[in-house]
Protein backbone atom coordinates (compact mmCIF):
# COMPACT_ATOMS: atom_id res chain seq x y z
CA UNK A 1 0.00 0.00 0.00
CA UNK A 2 1.20 3.33 -0.83
CA UNK A 3 2.56 5.13 2.19
CA UNK A 4 0.63 8.38 3.54
CA UNK A 5 3.72 10.10 4.93
CA UNK A 6 3.74 13.21 6.75
CA UNK A 7 6.71 16.64 7.03
CA UNK A 8 6.42 19.10 9.72
CA UNK A 9 8.68 22.49 9.70
CA UNK A 10 10.12 23.48 12.83
CA UNK A 11 11.84 27.17 13.29
CA UNK A 12 11.29 27.51 9.60
CA UNK A 13 10.64 31.17 7.91
CA UNK A 14 7.46 31.50 6.83
CA UNK A 15 8.62 31.36 3.24
CA UNK A 16 10.34 28.11 3.43
CA UNK A 17 7.04 26.54 4.78
CA UNK A 18 5.36 27.83 1.70
CA UNK A 19 8.13 26.69 -0.39
CA UNK A 20 8.17 23.49 0.87
CA UNK A 21 4.16 23.50 0.43
CA UNK A 22 4.59 24.10 -3.21
CA UNK A 23 7.66 21.67 -3.65
CA UNK A 24 5.33 19.26 -2.18
CA UNK A 25 2.79 19.25 -4.89
CA UNK A 26 5.11 18.83 -8.05
CA UNK A 27 7.83 15.89 -5.60
CA UNK A 28 5.77 14.95 -2.86
CA UNK A 29 3.79 12.15 -4.49
CA UNK A 30 5.59 9.18 -5.60
CA UNK A 31 4.71 5.07 -6.69
CA UNK A 32 6.02 4.48 -2.93
CA UNK A 33 4.66 7.36 -0.78
CA UNK A 34 1.99 10.48 -0.61
CA UNK A 35 3.85 13.22 1.11
CA UNK A 36 1.76 16.34 2.90
CA UNK A 37 2.65 19.18 4.97
CA UNK A 38 1.45 19.02 8.68
CA UNK A 39 1.74 20.93 12.34
CA UNK A 40 1.29 17.28 14.08
CA UNK A 41 3.83 16.20 16.44
CA UNK A 42 4.71 12.66 14.80
CA UNK A 43 4.96 13.42 11.49
CA UNK A 44 7.29 11.22 9.56
CA UNK A 45 10.06 14.13 8.80
CA UNK A 46 11.08 17.15 10.26
CA UNK A 47 12.63 19.89 9.01
CA UNK A 48 14.33 21.63 11.17
CA UNK A 49 15.88 24.59 11.35
CA UNK A 50 19.62 24.27 12.72
CA UNK A 51 19.71 25.75 16.04
CA UNK A 52 16.29 25.73 17.15
CA UNK A 53 14.93 23.50 19.76
CA UNK A 54 14.06 20.08 19.04
CA UNK A 55 10.87 18.47 20.30
CA UNK A 56 11.38 15.50 17.56
CA UNK A 57 9.31 12.35 18.64
CA UNK A 58 12.03 9.07 18.68
CA UNK A 59 10.62 7.62 15.44
CA UNK A 60 10.97 10.84 13.27
CA UNK A 61 13.16 11.74 10.01
CA UNK A 62 15.21 14.46 10.65
CA UNK A 63 17.38 16.88 8.44
CA UNK A 64 18.23 20.06 9.12
CA UNK A 65 17.93 23.10 7.07
CA UNK A 66 21.07 25.55 7.25
CA UNK A 67 22.53 28.46 5.59
CA UNK A 68 24.11 28.30 2.82
CA UNK A 69 27.76 27.99 4.52
CA UNK A 70 27.11 27.04 7.90
CA UNK A 71 28.69 23.77 9.39
CA UNK A 72 26.51 20.93 10.41
CA UNK A 73 28.43 18.26 12.30
CA UNK A 74 27.62 14.69 10.89
CA UNK A 75 28.31 15.59 7.26
CA UNK A 76 25.97 17.05 4.57
CA UNK A 77 23.86 13.70 4.12
CA UNK A 78 20.25 15.11 5.76
CA UNK A 79 20.86 19.24 5.35
CA UNK A 80 18.91 21.01 2.96
CA UNK A 81 21.08 24.77 2.36
CA UNK A 82 19.34 27.68 2.33
CA UNK A 83 17.92 28.58 -0.52
CA UNK A 84 15.82 25.51 -0.54
CA UNK A 85 16.45 23.54 -3.71
CA UNK A 86 13.09 21.32 -5.24
CA UNK A 87 16.12 18.54 -6.02
CA UNK A 88 17.87 18.42 -2.46
CA UNK A 89 14.32 18.42 -1.18
CA UNK A 90 13.08 15.55 -3.52
CA UNK A 91 16.52 13.99 -2.76
CA UNK A 92 15.94 13.62 0.76
CA UNK A 93 11.98 12.50 0.03
CA UNK A 94 13.41 9.25 -2.01
CA UNK A 95 15.73 8.73 0.12
CA UNK A 96 13.43 8.26 3.09
CA UNK A 97 10.93 6.37 0.98
CA UNK A 98 13.45 4.03 0.11
CA UNK A 99 13.77 2.80 3.38
CA UNK A 100 10.42 2.17 3.49
CA UNK A 101 9.45 -1.38 4.30
CA UNK A 102 7.78 -1.81 1.21
CA UNK A 103 8.82 -4.99 -1.20
CA UNK A 104 9.06 -4.27 -4.45
CA UNK A 105 7.46 -7.22 -5.41
CA UNK A 106 4.48 -6.38 -3.59
CA UNK A 107 3.88 -2.93 -4.75
CA UNK A 108 0.15 -2.14 -5.11
CA UNK A 109 -0.48 -0.61 -7.94
CA UNK A 110 -0.90 2.92 -7.74
CA UNK A 111 -4.01 4.17 -6.01
CA UNK A 112 -6.53 6.36 -7.38
CA UNK A 113 -5.41 9.19 -5.10
CA UNK A 114 -2.59 9.32 -7.73
CA UNK A 115 -4.07 11.14 -11.24
CA UNK A 116 -5.26 14.13 -8.37
CA UNK A 117 -2.06 14.44 -7.30
CA UNK A 118 -0.87 14.80 -11.12
CA UNK A 119 -3.66 17.14 -11.56
CA UNK A 120 -2.20 19.21 -8.73
CA UNK A 121 1.11 19.44 -10.08
CA UNK A 122 -0.55 20.63 -12.99
CA UNK A 123 -2.01 23.69 -11.35
CA UNK A 124 -1.37 27.07 -13.43
CA UNK A 125 -0.01 30.42 -11.78
CA UNK A 126 0.09 33.99 -13.02
CA UNK A 127 1.43 36.64 -11.41
CA UNK A 128 -0.47 39.06 -9.19
CA UNK A 129 2.45 41.53 -8.83
CA UNK A 130 5.67 42.18 -10.56
CA UNK A 131 8.41 41.39 -8.08
CA UNK A 132 11.07 43.65 -6.78
CA UNK A 133 14.66 43.99 -6.61
CA UNK A 134 15.17 41.15 -3.89
CA UNK A 135 14.14 38.36 -6.27
CA UNK A 136 14.79 39.88 -9.33
CA UNK A 137 18.33 41.99 -9.18
CA UNK A 138 20.75 41.39 -11.63
CA UNK A 139 18.64 38.05 -12.41
CA UNK A 140 18.03 37.71 -15.93
CA UNK A 141 16.61 34.64 -16.39
CA UNK A 142 14.38 35.32 -13.57
CA UNK A 143 12.93 38.82 -15.46
CA UNK A 144 11.86 36.48 -18.37
CA UNK A 145 10.36 33.50 -16.40
CA UNK A 146 8.41 36.73 -14.46
CA UNK A 147 7.28 38.40 -17.74
CA UNK A 148 6.06 35.09 -18.98
CA UNK A 149 3.68 35.03 -15.68
CA UNK A 150 2.76 38.48 -16.45
CA UNK A 151 -0.02 37.70 -19.06
CA UNK A 152 -1.60 34.58 -18.02
CA UNK A 153 -1.88 31.70 -16.12
CA UNK A 154 1.18 28.52 -16.91
CA UNK A 155 1.62 25.20 -15.32
CA UNK A 156 5.32 24.88 -14.42
CA UNK A 157 5.49 22.40 -17.49
CA UNK A 158 4.12 25.23 -20.12
CA UNK A 159 6.86 27.36 -18.22
CA UNK A 160 9.37 25.59 -18.92
CA UNK A 161 8.27 25.06 -22.49
CA UNK A 162 8.17 28.30 -23.51
CA UNK A 163 10.89 29.62 -21.33
CA UNK A 164 13.83 26.58 -22.62
CA UNK A 165 14.43 26.71 -18.57
CA UNK A 166 14.42 23.27 -16.36
CA UNK A 167 11.30 22.22 -14.71
CA UNK A 168 13.47 22.68 -10.99
CA UNK A 169 14.26 26.18 -12.16
CA UNK A 170 10.95 27.17 -12.97
CA UNK A 171 9.99 25.41 -9.73
CA UNK A 172 12.31 26.78 -7.67
CA UNK A 173 11.32 30.33 -8.83
CA UNK A 174 7.61 29.35 -8.85
CA UNK A 175 7.71 28.91 -4.73
CA UNK A 176 10.15 31.74 -4.39
CA UNK A 177 6.93 33.72 -5.90
CA UNK A 178 4.48 32.12 -3.95
CA UNK A 179 6.07 32.19 -0.50
CA UNK A 180 5.73 36.26 -0.90
CA UNK A 181 1.88 36.29 -2.32
CA UNK A 182 3.00 37.15 -5.91
CA UNK A 183 1.24 34.61 -7.78
CA UNK A 184 -2.40 33.54 -8.29
CA UNK A 185 -2.73 29.96 -8.36
CA UNK A 186 -5.83 27.96 -10.23
CA UNK A 187 -6.07 24.36 -10.15
CA UNK A 188 -6.12 22.73 -12.86
CA UNK A 189 -8.90 20.14 -11.82
CA UNK A 190 -12.31 21.15 -13.09
CA UNK A 191 -15.52 19.81 -11.75
CA UNK A 192 -16.35 17.37 -14.56
CA UNK A 193 -13.18 15.75 -14.60
CA UNK A 194 -13.18 14.18 -10.87
CA UNK A 195 -14.46 11.07 -12.37
CA UNK A 196 -10.83 10.62 -14.13
CA UNK A 197 -9.57 10.34 -11.39
CA UNK A 198 -10.90 6.95 -10.24
CA UNK A 199 -9.59 5.72 -13.29
CA UNK A 200 -6.97 3.63 -12.89
CA UNK A 201 -6.02 3.73 -16.81
CA UNK A 202 -6.34 8.15 -16.60
CA UNK A 203 -2.66 9.32 -17.37
CA UNK A 204 -1.98 12.64 -17.20
CA UNK A 205 -2.19 14.73 -20.27
CA UNK A 206 1.80 15.74 -21.61
CA UNK A 207 2.81 19.47 -21.65
CA UNK A 208 0.46 21.18 -23.57
CA UNK A 209 3.97 22.61 -25.41
CA UNK A 210 6.82 20.66 -26.16
CA UNK A 211 8.66 23.28 -27.73
CA UNK A 212 8.09 27.07 -27.86
CA UNK A 213 5.19 27.53 -30.06
CA UNK A 214 6.56 30.56 -31.64
CA UNK A 215 10.21 29.22 -32.24
CA UNK A 216 10.49 28.95 -35.32
CA UNK A 217 7.67 31.82 -35.94
CA UNK A 218 7.62 35.82 -35.84
CA UNK A 219 8.78 36.17 -32.31
CA UNK A 220 11.74 33.47 -32.38
CA UNK A 221 12.79 34.54 -35.85
CA UNK A 222 13.28 38.36 -34.07
CA UNK A 223 15.15 36.67 -31.30
CA UNK A 224 17.11 35.08 -33.39
CA UNK A 225 18.12 37.91 -35.13
CA UNK A 226 18.36 40.05 -31.81
CA UNK A 227 20.92 37.19 -30.54
CA UNK A 228 18.25 36.59 -27.75
CA UNK A 229 18.55 32.68 -28.05
CA UNK B 1 1.22 44.88 -42.14
CA UNK B 2 4.38 44.02 -40.56
CA UNK B 3 5.40 43.59 -36.72
CA UNK B 4 6.03 46.78 -35.13
CA UNK B 5 7.62 47.23 -31.37
CA UNK B 6 7.06 51.08 -29.74
CA UNK B 7 8.73 52.77 -27.07
CA UNK B 8 7.17 55.65 -25.84
CA UNK B 9 7.69 57.70 -22.59
CA UNK B 10 8.14 61.39 -21.84
CA UNK B 11 10.55 63.60 -23.62
CA UNK B 12 14.41 62.88 -22.83
CA UNK B 13 13.44 59.39 -21.61
CA UNK B 14 16.10 57.87 -24.11
CA UNK B 15 13.19 56.21 -27.03
CA UNK B 16 15.55 57.65 -29.90
CA UNK B 17 18.58 56.48 -28.43
CA UNK B 18 16.79 52.89 -27.70
CA UNK B 19 15.58 52.42 -30.97
CA UNK B 20 19.16 53.28 -32.17
CA UNK B 21 20.82 50.85 -29.98
CA UNK B 22 18.91 48.08 -31.86
CA UNK B 23 17.85 49.35 -35.05
CA UNK B 24 19.87 47.63 -37.99
CA UNK B 25 20.23 51.14 -39.68
CA UNK B 26 20.55 55.10 -37.87
CA UNK B 27 16.65 55.81 -37.09
CA UNK B 28 15.21 58.05 -39.22
CA UNK B 29 14.23 61.15 -36.72
CA UNK B 30 11.74 63.90 -36.87
CA UNK B 31 13.77 66.49 -34.17
CA UNK B 32 13.59 69.81 -34.17
CA UNK B 33 14.88 72.49 -32.15
CA UNK B 34 13.89 72.20 -28.66
CA UNK B 35 11.57 75.90 -27.51
CA UNK B 36 10.39 74.23 -24.64
CA UNK B 37 11.55 75.86 -21.59
CA UNK B 38 11.43 73.11 -19.59
CA UNK B 39 12.86 70.54 -21.06
CA UNK B 40 16.51 70.47 -20.73
CA UNK B 41 17.67 69.38 -23.81
CA UNK B 42 18.70 70.96 -27.73
CA UNK B 43 16.43 69.07 -29.83
CA UNK B 44 12.97 67.14 -28.97
CA UNK B 45 10.93 64.92 -31.53
CA UNK B 46 7.61 66.12 -32.65
CA UNK B 47 7.34 63.46 -35.00
CA UNK B 48 7.99 59.80 -34.90
CA UNK B 49 11.02 57.73 -34.55
CA UNK B 50 11.47 55.11 -37.08
CA UNK B 51 14.73 51.75 -37.35
CA UNK B 52 14.09 48.53 -38.50
CA UNK B 53 14.99 44.64 -37.60
CA UNK B 54 15.40 42.93 -41.02
CA UNK B 55 14.74 39.20 -40.25
CA UNK B 56 15.15 36.13 -42.58
CA UNK B 57 12.78 36.05 -45.52
CA UNK B 58 12.78 40.00 -46.25
CA UNK B 59 10.71 40.28 -43.48
CA UNK B 60 11.12 43.50 -40.87
CA UNK B 61 9.91 45.00 -37.71
CA UNK B 62 9.43 48.18 -37.59
CA UNK B 63 10.47 50.56 -34.55
CA UNK B 64 8.57 52.89 -33.39
CA UNK B 65 9.11 56.42 -31.35
CA UNK B 66 6.43 58.22 -30.69
CA UNK B 67 6.81 61.95 -29.58
CA UNK B 68 6.79 62.55 -25.92
CA UNK B 69 5.22 65.49 -25.26
CA UNK B 70 2.16 65.12 -24.01
CA UNK B 71 -0.07 67.23 -26.51
CA UNK B 72 0.52 64.79 -29.39
CA UNK B 73 -1.00 62.03 -26.80
CA UNK B 74 -3.89 61.19 -29.48
CA UNK B 75 -1.14 59.68 -31.42
CA UNK B 76 -0.13 57.32 -28.63
CA UNK B 77 -2.75 54.97 -28.81
CA UNK B 78 -2.51 55.05 -32.74
CA UNK B 79 0.80 54.26 -33.12
CA UNK B 80 0.59 51.44 -30.27
CA UNK B 81 -2.38 49.41 -31.82
CA UNK B 82 -1.77 46.37 -33.17
CA UNK B 83 2.11 46.36 -31.95
CA UNK B 84 3.97 43.10 -30.84
CA UNK B 85 4.95 45.27 -27.64
CA UNK B 86 5.28 48.38 -26.41
CA UNK B 87 8.08 49.98 -23.67
CA UNK B 88 7.53 53.21 -21.91
CA UNK B 89 10.89 54.71 -21.23
CA UNK B 90 10.83 56.55 -17.95
CA UNK B 91 13.36 59.03 -16.98
CA UNK B 92 14.05 59.16 -13.19
CA UNK B 93 15.75 62.85 -13.54
CA UNK B 94 12.02 64.76 -14.21
CA UNK B 95 10.30 66.49 -11.68
CA UNK B 96 7.58 63.30 -11.54
CA UNK B 97 8.75 60.57 -13.17
CA UNK B 98 5.79 58.52 -11.70
CA UNK B 99 2.99 60.86 -12.57
CA UNK B 100 5.13 60.91 -16.08
CA UNK B 101 4.06 57.16 -15.73
CA UNK B 102 0.57 57.72 -15.20
CA UNK B 103 0.01 60.26 -18.02
CA UNK B 104 0.83 57.41 -20.30
CA UNK B 105 -1.50 54.80 -18.76
CA UNK B 106 -4.56 56.79 -18.87
CA UNK B 107 -3.79 58.21 -22.69
CA UNK B 108 -3.21 54.65 -23.76
CA UNK B 109 -6.09 53.03 -21.45
CA UNK B 110 -7.81 50.04 -23.27
CA UNK B 111 -5.20 49.58 -26.01
CA UNK B 112 -2.56 48.36 -23.12
CA UNK B 113 -4.87 45.13 -22.05
CA UNK B 114 -3.95 43.85 -25.30
CA UNK B 115 -0.26 44.63 -25.28
CA UNK B 116 2.80 42.86 -24.06
CA UNK B 117 4.31 46.00 -22.59
CA UNK B 118 6.93 46.51 -20.13
CA UNK B 119 8.30 49.91 -18.32
CA UNK B 120 11.93 51.08 -18.14
CA UNK B 121 13.03 53.64 -15.44
CA UNK B 122 16.30 55.25 -16.31
CA UNK B 123 18.62 57.62 -14.77
CA UNK B 124 18.22 55.23 -11.33
CA UNK B 125 21.78 55.14 -10.80
CA UNK B 126 21.73 59.88 -10.58
CA UNK B 127 18.05 59.94 -9.40
CA UNK B 128 17.31 57.03 -7.31
CA UNK B 129 14.07 58.25 -5.86
CA UNK B 130 10.98 57.25 -6.78
CA UNK B 131 11.79 53.76 -6.88
CA UNK B 132 11.06 50.66 -8.61
CA UNK B 133 8.28 49.96 -6.49
CA UNK B 134 6.64 53.17 -6.86
CA UNK B 135 5.94 52.59 -10.07
CA UNK B 136 4.44 49.08 -9.53
CA UNK B 137 2.70 50.90 -7.24
CA UNK B 138 1.39 53.25 -9.90
CA UNK B 139 0.60 50.64 -12.35
CA UNK B 140 -1.44 47.99 -9.70
CA UNK B 141 -3.48 51.57 -9.19
CA UNK B 142 -4.29 51.46 -12.55
CA UNK B 143 -5.22 48.10 -12.69
CA UNK B 144 -1.92 47.02 -14.77
CA UNK B 145 0.97 44.93 -14.07
CA UNK B 146 3.73 44.72 -16.37
CA UNK B 147 7.48 44.29 -16.07
CA UNK B 148 9.22 47.26 -14.16
CA UNK B 149 13.09 47.52 -14.72
CA UNK B 150 15.74 49.70 -14.25
CA UNK B 151 17.53 50.51 -17.66
CA UNK B 152 20.21 52.58 -19.99
CA UNK B 153 19.14 52.98 -23.28
CA UNK B 154 22.82 53.79 -24.31
CA UNK B 155 23.57 50.04 -23.27
CA UNK B 156 22.04 47.55 -26.18
CA UNK B 157 21.76 44.66 -23.85
CA UNK B 158 19.46 47.07 -21.52
CA UNK B 159 17.21 47.66 -24.53
CA UNK B 160 17.47 44.20 -25.41
CA UNK B 161 16.39 42.94 -22.08
CA UNK B 162 12.98 45.34 -22.42
CA UNK B 163 12.53 43.55 -25.77
CA UNK B 164 13.21 40.21 -24.77
CA UNK B 165 10.42 40.78 -21.77
CA UNK B 166 8.17 42.06 -23.99
CA UNK B 167 8.48 39.05 -26.14
CA UNK B 168 7.86 36.68 -23.70
CA UNK B 169 4.73 38.06 -22.81
CA UNK B 170 3.68 38.22 -26.21
CA UNK B 171 4.62 34.49 -26.72
CA UNK B 172 2.56 33.62 -23.99
CA UNK B 173 -0.57 36.02 -25.04
CA UNK B 174 -0.21 33.84 -28.33
CA UNK B 175 -0.33 30.85 -26.87
CA UNK B 176 -3.40 31.71 -24.45
CA UNK B 177 -5.05 32.63 -28.27
CA UNK B 178 -3.57 29.58 -29.81
CA UNK B 179 -5.38 26.99 -27.11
Amino acid sequence: MKHSLRVRAEGLRKAEELSISVFLRFVGQSDKASWSLTRAADAELVLQALGAPSALPATAHLAWVADADAPVSGGSKNVLRRPLQVDAFSALLRGIESGLDVPAARQPIIPAAAPASVAESQASYRLLRWPGDELLQNQRQRKILASFLVSRHLSVAQLSALSGVGRDTCLEFIAALSSRDLLETRSAVMPGEAARRVDPGFAPAPATISTSPSASGLIGRLRKRLGLV
Amino acid sequence: MEPKIVFTGPPGAGKTTAIAAISDTAPIVTDVANHDTGLAKARTTVGMDYGTVALEGGEQVRLFGTPGQERFDFLWPILVKDALGLAILIDNSRPDPVADLRVFLKSLGPVLSKLACVVGVGRLDTHPRPGLEDFIDELAAAGRMFPVLPVDVRKREDVLMLVELMLAQAEAKNMGEQA
